[in-house]
C-alpha cells in the first residue's frame, strides 16, 4: 500500500506509482486541508506530482529520496 | 535612426559592388584566395551591419551566403558559375531591398519567402551548415537565460546539456513515466517542472493526462544525456549551452554583466601561452577588473587588483573576500583630440558653392578694366600686384571647389564586368573585359551623363560586335573576344573609348542599309566615304544589327548616345575596320557647370564655342576655299569639309575687310566636320555657363551666357543647333 | 578615477562597417564616451599609439589587419598593453570567444550588440559608475 490515507494527511511510501493517481484524486478533492508526508517516498510516478501541484496541500516532512528531495518543486512547508 | 539607416543604405551599396566585383574575379579564377576573402568578409559585414536593423530576411540571405562561402574558402565546396549565378541572385536581391528600405522603410512583403528560395539555392542540397545549427541551438533554449540566481548558483557554469521535454499528454496510458526519465540522467543540475498551462481545479482535472513539461540543465555532454530519453524521441529537445559564470556576491550581483565581466578576467588569467603573452593578458585583466570594481563603487587600490590577478583561483578568492575600500587615484587623462571624418556633402550645397566662386570670377573680371583705368602711379602699381595676387587665388578656389565635384570613372566602370558577364553568358560568347583609367576622375554630372551611354555601347559590342566562338575560331581569331574600355583625361575633357576586336562595321553595308530605310538617296550614299558611312550609325532611326536583339536593338540606338553625349557638350567619334574591330570615342568636358570655350570674334562681337567640339582652328588662305553658289567648302585634313560663316549664321553683315585668309574653326559634330570661318579668335577660357533667360530664351543657336575673366561678356554658341 | 575629465573616457572603435561603427558612436557618445574609429587593425593601432584609448572595441574580420592580430599586437605594446579591450563579432560560438580571450580580449560581445549592453560594458571597462549624476 504505497500511499496511506489517515484523515488530512496521506503517507506515501516507497515507490507511488500511476495506480495511486486516483485515489489521490479523490483523496486531495474530498479533504478540505490536505497535508502529504514524502519522507518514505522512494519514487512518484507523474500523474502523482501533478497532483500534488495542483493541488498544493501542505508537505510535512519532504522526500528523503535525494532525486526528489531535489526535484520537487514543492515548498516543504510545516504546518 | 535615420541618419544611421542612411549610412547603412551607402555602405551596403559600397559592400554589395565590393562583393559583385569579387564575385566576378572569382568565377574567373576560383583558386583567387584573395578574392573569397574579399567576398567572404563583404557578406560578413552586411551581415553584422543588417543584424543592427529589423530586416531578418536580408541577414539571413547575407548569412547564407556567408556561410556557402565559407565552404568555398575551406575546399569543402567547389565554384562552379551556376554558384556564382545564385551568390550574383543574392546580391542582387539585397540590392533590391535596400532600394526597397530607402524607398519604403522597410522590406516587401514576400521578403521573407524570397530570402529562403535564394537560401534554399545557396545551399544547393547539402546538409546544414554548423553556423546555421549552432545558431538555431543558442535560440533553442531560451528558459536558460532567464534562469533564477538560486538555479544559477544550483547549475554551476560553462558548458552545459539542455534538455525540453514536453511529454505527450496521453503517455501515462502508453506507461510512460516522465519525472522516472530524469532518474537516469547523468549530474542532473536543475529540473524544472511545469504546467503547460494553468493547471485546472482539481474537480475538472483528468488524473491520467499529462499537463507538465520538463526542463533540465546537466553537466553531461549531450551523448551521455541522450540515451534517457531514447523512448521518447520526438518530444524531447536536448542540446548544448553555454552558460556564462556565476560570481561570488560580494564583488557584483550575481548574474549582472559587471559580476560575468569580473570572472571573465580570472579565467582569462588562466588561458594558456607563452610568459609574455600571459604577462599582458595578466595586465589587461588586472586594469579592467580594477575599473569594473571602480564602476560599482568598490574602487580598490590598484597594487591589491594586480597582486590578486595571479590566477582565476586567487582573483576569485580577491573578488569573493571583498575588495579595500580605500579608492584608486585618479590618472588625469590627456585632452582629446575631434576624430577625424569623412564630410558627405549635400549637391545642393556644392551647387551653390559653385555659383559663388562663378560670380567671384566675373566680379574679379572687372577689377581689370579699373586697375587700367588707374593709370601708371605707385597706387596703379600696388592695385595691379593685389589684382594678380587675387587672381591666382580666385583661379585656386575654382580649381579647388571644381575639384570637390570630381570623382573617379571607376564609378561608372562597375556595373560593366557584371554587365558583361551577364550578357555574355546569355549570348553563349565568352569575352574578356579590360578596363583601363577607372582612377581618371570627372564632375559628378559627367559620370551622370556619361553612365548610359556607356552601358549601352557596352552592350552594343557583345551584341552586334564580338562574334560567337565558332565564327571568330572560322576567322582565325582567338575564341574569346576582348572588349576595352579605356579612360583618360584629355585638353581639359575626359575621353573614354569602348574597343572591340569583333566583326566591325562595313561601309557597304551602311551604305545599302541607310538608302534602304529611305534616309539617303542612293547617290548621296555612295558618295560618303567610308567613314561618313560607319558614322551613319549615328543617324536617328538607324540600327545595323539584321534582327533587333533584346539585348541592345531595342528603344535607345547609337543616336541616343550620341544625343545624350552631344547635350552635355561632347562628342562621339567612331572608326571601323571590318573584320577586325570597333572603337568608339566619347569626349566630353570635365564638368558641366564650368566649359571651356575657345572665344571668337565676329563682327566686333565675342562669342564662345565649346572646346570639346573643336577639332582643330588655323588660317585657311582664301584661295583654298571653293565656292560653289554659296556653298563653301574646303579641304582640311584631306577632308572636304564645309564651309560656314558665322557672320552670315548670325545674321550679321559679311566682311568687308580684304583678307587673304581667313579664321578658321573646325567643329567635330556627330554627323561630321565644318569649318566656321570667324573675323579672330581669341583664347581659350574656363567659363561658367549660364542658360539663356527673359527675352534670350527664345533665341536658338545659343548654349548660354558666360562672363569672361576681363568681365566681357560672350555668348556661348550651340553650333548644332545654329547650322 | 580615471577619464572624468572634459570630453569622459575614449573608446577606439575598430570595425570596418560603417555602420557599427556609426552605432557605436551614436550608442557610446550619448553616454558621454569620446568615441574615435578605425577601420581595420592597423588604423587602429595607429589610433590608439597617437592617443591612447581608455578601451577599445573591435570587431573580428577585419581587412588588412584583423581584430586578433591586433589585439595581439596591442597587448605587446608597453604603453597599450594593458587597455581593456572588447571584442565584438558575429559569431556566438564558445571557440570564437574563447579565440578572442586569447588574442587578448577582456570581453566578447556578440553582434548586434544591444545598445544598453554595450554601454553598461564600456562603463564597467572604464570605471565609470553606472550613473555618473549619481556617482560619489
Amino acid at each position: 500500500m504505497p500511499i496511506r490515507y489517515d484523515a488530512d494527511l496521506a503517507r506515501f511510501e516507497a515507490a507511488c506509482t500511476v495506480e495511486d493517481a486516483l485515489p489521490l484524486a479523490e483523496w486531495l478533492e474530498a479533504t478540505a486541508a490536505p497535508r502529504v508526508d514524502l519522507s518514505a517516498c522512494t519514487d512518484l510516478h507523474t500523474a502523482l506530482l501533478q497532483l500534488l501541484m495542483a493541488a498544493r496541500p501542505v508537505v510535512t516532512a519532504g522526500p528523503e529520496d535525494a532525486f526528489l528531495g531535489r526535484v520537487i518543486p514543492l515548498p516543504p512547508t510545516g504546518p | 535612426m535615420s541618419e544611421l539607416f542612411d549610412q547603412f543604405v551607402v555602405e551596403v551599396q559600397e559592400l554589395l559592388e565590393t562583393a559583385g566585383a569579387a564575385l566576378l574575379a572569382l568565377e574567373r579564377d576560383p583558386a583567387d584566395r584573395a578574392s573569397v576573402d574579399e567576398l567572404f568578409r563583404a557578406f560578413h559585414t552586411l551581415k553584422g551591419a543588417s543584424a543592427l536593423f529589423d530586416m531578418a530576411p536580408f541577414t539571413l540571405l547575407v548569412h547564407a551566403g556567408e556561410d556557402t562561402l565559407s565552404l568555398l574558402r575551406d575546399g569543402r565546396r567547389a565554384m562552379t558559375p551556376e554558384l556564382a549565378d545564385r551568390l550574383f541572385r543574392a546580391l542582387d536581391q539585397c540590392a533590391r531591398w535596400v532600394a526597397a528600405l530607402e524607398e519604403a522603410g522597410a522590406l516587401p512583403a514576400d521578403a521573407a519567402a524570397a530570402a529562403e528560395t535564394l537560401v534554399r539555392g545557396m545551399a544547393g542540397g547539402e546538409t546544414t551548415t554548423d553556423a546555421a545549427a549552432s545558431a538555431g541551438e543558442a535560440d533553442a533554449f531560451p528558459w536558460v537565460a532567464a534562469l533564477t540566481d538560486t538555479e544559477r548558483a544550483a547549475v554551476g557554469e560553462g558548458a552545459l546539456t539542455a534538455i525540453d521535454y514536453t511529454p505527450d499528454p496521453e503517455c501515462f496510458f502508453t506507461g510512460d513515466d516522465p519525472l522516472a526519465l530524469f532518474r537516469r540522467v547523468p549530474d542532473l543540475r536543475l529540473l524544472r517542472v511545469e504546467p503547460t498551462e494553468p493547471l485546472p481545479p482539481l474537480a475538472e482535472m483528468d488524473p491520467y493526462r499529462c499537463l507538465l513539461r520538463f526542463r533540465a540543465l546537466s553537466g553531461a555532454g549531450v551523448e551521455a544525456v541522450t540515451p534517457a530519453f531514447r523512448s521518447v524521441p520526438d518530444q524531447v529537445r536536448i542540446g548544448s549551452v553555454a552558460l556564462a559564470p556565476m560570481l561570488a556576491p560580494s564583488a557584483a550581483p550575481p548574474g549582472s554583466l559587471a559580476a560575468a565581466m569580473l570572472d571573465e578576467q580570472a579565467r582569462i588569467l588562466d588561458l594558456p601561452g607563452n610568459a609574455a603573452e600571459r604577462d599582458s593578458r595578466r595586465a589587461a585583466a588586472a586594469r579592467a577588473v580594477a575599473a569594473i570594481l571602480t564602476a560599482l563603487g568598490r574602487a580598490t587600490e590598484r597594487a591589491a587588483v594586480e597582486a590578486a590577478c595571479t590566477d582565476a583561483h586567487t582573483l576569485r578568492r580577491f573578488l569573493a573576500d571583498g575588495p579595500a575600500e580605500k579608492p584608486a587615484v585618479a590618472e588625469p587623462r590627456p585632452a582629446t583630440a575631434a576624430p577625424r571624418r569623412v564630410l558627405r556633402v549635400e549637391p545642393e550645397r556644392m551647387d551653390a558653392l559653385m555659383a559663388l566662386v562663378g560670380e567671384l570670377s566675373v566680379v574679379k573680371g572687372q577689377l581689370g578694366p579699373l586697375v587700367r583705368r588707374a593709370g601708371d602711379g605707385e597706387m596703379a602699381r600696388d592695385l595691379k600686384s593685389f589684382e594678380a595676387r587675387l587672381d591666382g587665388l580666385v583661379g585656386d578656389l575654382r580649381h579647388a571647389a571644381l575639384r570637390l565635384r570630381l570623382l573617379p570613372l571607376a564609378r561608372v566602370f562597375d556595373p560593366l564586368p557584371r554587365l558583361v558577364r551577364d550578357t555574355a553568358r546569355r549570348l553563349d560568347k565568352t569575352v574578356e573585359l579590360v578596363l583601363e583609367g577607372a582612377e581618371t576622375e570627372a564632375d559628378k554630372d559627367i559620370l551622370d551623363v556619361l553612365g548610359e551611354p556607356l552601358l549601352h555601347l557596352v552592350r552594343n559590342a557583345l551584341d552586334h560586335g564580338i562574334e560567337a566562338p565558332e565564327r571568330r575560331a572560322a576567322t582565325g581569331k582567338p575564341p574569346a573576344g576582348t572588349l576595352r574600355v579605356r579612360a583618360f583625361q584629355d585638353k581639359g575633357g575626359v575621353v573614354v573609348e569602348v574597343s572591340d576586336d569583333g566583326a566591325g562595321i562595313d561601309p557597304a553595308a551602311m551604305r545599302r542599309a541607310a538608302v534602304a530605310k529611305g534616309l539617303l538617296e542612293p547617290d548621296a550614299a555612295a558618295a560618303l566615304s567610308d567613314d561618313d558611312a560607319v558614322r551613319l550609325v549615328f543617324a536617328p532611326g538607324f540600327s545595323t544589327a539584321d534582327s533587333v536583339s533584346d539585348l541592345s536593338g531595342r528603344g535607345v540606338g547609337m543616336d541616343a548616345v550620341r544625343a545624350a553625349v552631344e547635350r552635355a557638350g561632347g562628342r562621339v567619334e567612331i572608326a571601323s575596320t571590318p573584320g577586325s574591330g570597333t572603337r568608339v570615342r566619347l569626349s566630353l568636358p570635365l564638368t558641366l557647370s564650368i566649359t571651356r570655350v575657345v572665344v571668337v570674334e565676329a563682327a566686333g562681337s565675342l562669342y564662345g564655342i565649346p572646346v570639346a567640339l573643336v577639332g582643330g582652328v588655323q588660317r585657311v588662305p582664301r584661295a583654298e576655299i571653293r565656292g560653289v553658289k554659296r556653298a563653301e567648302s574646303v579641304v582640311l585634313r584631306d577632308r572636304v569639309v564645309p564651309l560656314v560663316r558665322l557672320r552670315r549664321l548670325l545674321g550679321q553683315p559679311g566682311d568687308e575687310r580684304v583678307r587673304e585668309a581667313d579664321c578658321v574653326v573646325l567643329a567635330e559634330l556627330g554627323d561630321g566636320p565644318v569649318a566656321v570661318a570667324v573675323d579672330d579668335v581669341g583664347e581659350r577660357a574656363d567659363v561658367v555657363l549660364r542658360p539663356m533667360t527673359g527675352v534670350l530664351r527664345s533665341l536658338s543657336g545659343y548654349a548660354g551666357t558666360a562672363v569672361l575673366g576681363d568681365g566681357r561678356l560672350i555668348l556661348v554658341l550651340d553650333l548644332r543647333e545654329l547650322l | 578615477m580615471s577619464g572624468t575629465n572634459a570630453g569622459g573616457p575614449r573608446i577606439l572603435v575598430v570595425d570596418d562597417a560603417v555602420t557599427v561603427r556609426a552605432f557605436s558612436r551614436r550608442v557610446l557618445e550619448a553616454d558621454g564616451f569620446v568615441v574615435d574609429e578605425a577601420v581595420n587593425g592597423i588604423e587602429g593601432l595607429e589610433r590608439a599609439m597617437a592617443t591612447p584609448p581608455d578601451l577599445v572595441i573591435v570587431d573580428v574580420n577585419m581587412r588588412k589587419m584583423d581584430g586578433y592580430t591586433m589585439l595581439r599586437v596591442l597587448r605587446r605594446d608597453p604603453g597599450l598593453r594593458d587597455v581593456p579591450a572588447i571584442m565584438i563579432s558575429t559569431e556566438s560560438k564558445d571557440s570564437d570567444r574563447e579565440q578572442a580571450l586569447l588574442a587578448g580580449a577582456n570581453w566578447y560581445i556578440v553582434k548586434p550588440p544591444r545598445p544598453e549592453m554595450l554601454v553598461e560594458a564600456a562603463r564597467l571597462l572604464t570605471g565609470r559608475p553606472p550613473d555618473r549624476e549619481d556617482a560619489p
